[in-house]
């Protein structure tokens, strides 16, 4: 007899086929089946070869533009002493003047024309309004703005403190704001009458005239 | 279902061919056009339903008969085919066809058993199945009674083959094992595997031959 008859006796092998009859109860097969198709279903139900990649690549994405907004927010958030990146003064002032600009129908209906050549205050810098200015043939506001306060060589907190020598309200009319320069003229604060006749003149080319 | 009626049949160890009713030539060539059972799972894990059904019936009896022998109780060989065709569906993805798909298959199985083995201490292999077990209603009572007395010599006999022999015994019969997947299938070398078979078999063969001396 064989190794291999050894372990494979027919015999036995015939009889344990014969009566090993039994099979899977239908139960069974119905729970198994059923397991299967709903597994193979809910992971292949929506593409899952790509669905795991794109979500991973929304949450980088996501997470890089939080933290440029968090990094932006905090650059405008800190001062900034820079006297070149910071705001003048007097760019505030003219870009809080353009709604009250806009309201004074009666100043553009006296002077169309003039208003129409007129460069958008927003764009004005003091010296472009020197400039202007000399070029219109109207005089120096005075020798103290020339001699005195400047505006180009003025430091931005300079330029700051001078803002706040006339009230906001007083600056709606060129009335008003050459009445506070008095005050100031008054008060011993030439420095600063003269810086706001400055912006006076620039805001209001012709209030000299009229004057 | 499309599937060839061949194909849904179990292995049946390595006289299926002799047993079958149809020729040997006429079931090895429809055997041929049936899918492989590597490519079936692999099918299956592509999320093609199909292919796992005509796997799960090819393969569902001989599974179910190995853990009732090896169980011997109907509600734990219940439990644990659950366990394996579970462990089947889980493992979809990551299969990769480096064996046969029937080793892998039979080492779920037998490993699922051991777990259950181990998580039910109180578990007995001992018991005898019920001889009443899905019998065939149509037979005539001498062969009932013939096969009943049969099947309980048999039945008494893989009772009380050593665990490990009858584990080797039960992966060749159902599963249609070579010596070296049954090796591959308990985790013990050849030459271990082929002696607990030929001496599970030496011992069948002396319970068949004398019915009388069984214990």
């Amino acid at each position: 007899m064989t190794t291999e008859s050894n372990h494979n006796d027919p015999r036995v092998s015939e009889a344990y086929q014969g009566l090993a009859t039994e099979i899977t109860p239908p139960e069974l097969d119905r729970k198994i089946l059923a397991l299967a198709a709903g597994k193979s279903r809910s992971r292949y139900g929506l593409a899952r070869a790509w669905i795991r990649p794109v979500a991973w690549a929304a949450t980088i994405a996501l997470s890089v533009a939080v933290v440029l907004e968090m990094s932006q927010l905090r650059y405008e958030a800190t001062p900034e002493f820079d006297a070149d990146s910071v705001e003048t003064p007097e760019e505030v002032l003219i870009l809080d003047e353009v709604p009250a600009r806009e309201k004074d129908d009666n100043r553009l209906q006296r002077e169309p024309a003039k208003a129409a050549d007129e460069p958008a205050p927003v764009q004005l810098s003091v010296p472009a309004a020197k400039q202007a200015r000399s070029q219109s043939g109207s005089k120096p506001a005075t020798a103290a703005v020339a001699e005195g306060f400047s505006f180009d060589t003025a430091t931005t907190r300079e330029k700051k403190e001078h803002v706040r020598h006339c009230d906001p309200d007083m600056l709606l009319s060129a009335e008003t704001w050459y009445r506070c320069i008095e005050d100031l003229r008054a008060q011993g604060l030439s420095d600063a009458a003269d810086s706001e006749l400055l912006l006076l003149l620039t805001e209001f080319p012709d209030f000299e005239e009229s004057r | 279902m499309a599937a060839n009626a061949e194909s849904l049949t179990g292995p049946r160890g390595p006289n299926t061919a002799a047993l079958c009713s149809r020729p040997a030539l006429a079931y090895a060539q429809a055997m041929a056009h049936t899918p492989d059972d590597s490519a079936l799972m692999l099918r299956y894990g592509g999320g093609d339903v199909q292919a796992f059904e005509i796997l799960y019936r090819r393969h569902k009896d001989p599974i179910y008969r190995y853990l009732l022998r090896l169980s011997g109780h109907q509600d734990s060989a219940d439990d644990i085919f659950q366990d394996v065709w579970g462990k089947i569906i889980k493992a979809r993805e990551s299969y990769r066809p480096s064996a046969k798909f029937t080793t892998f298959l039979y080492r779920v199985a037998h490993n699922c058993f051991i777990d259950y083995v181990r998580r039910n201490k109180r578990h007995s292999t001992n018991s005898v199945l019920e001889p009443e077990l899905h019998s065939d209603p149509a037979e005539s009572v001498e062969m009932a009674t013939e096969r009943h007395l049969a099947r309980e010599r048999l039945e008494i006999a893989l009772s009380t083959l050593p665990d490990e022999q009858r584990d080797a015994f039960l992966l060749h019969e159902e599963g249609g094992l070579s010596v070296d997947q049954i090796a591959t299938v308990t985790g013990c070398n050849r030459e271990t595997a082929k002696s607990r078979l030929r001496y599970a078999v030496a011992k069948l063969r002396n319970a068949i031959d004398e019915p009388a001396e069984r214990p």
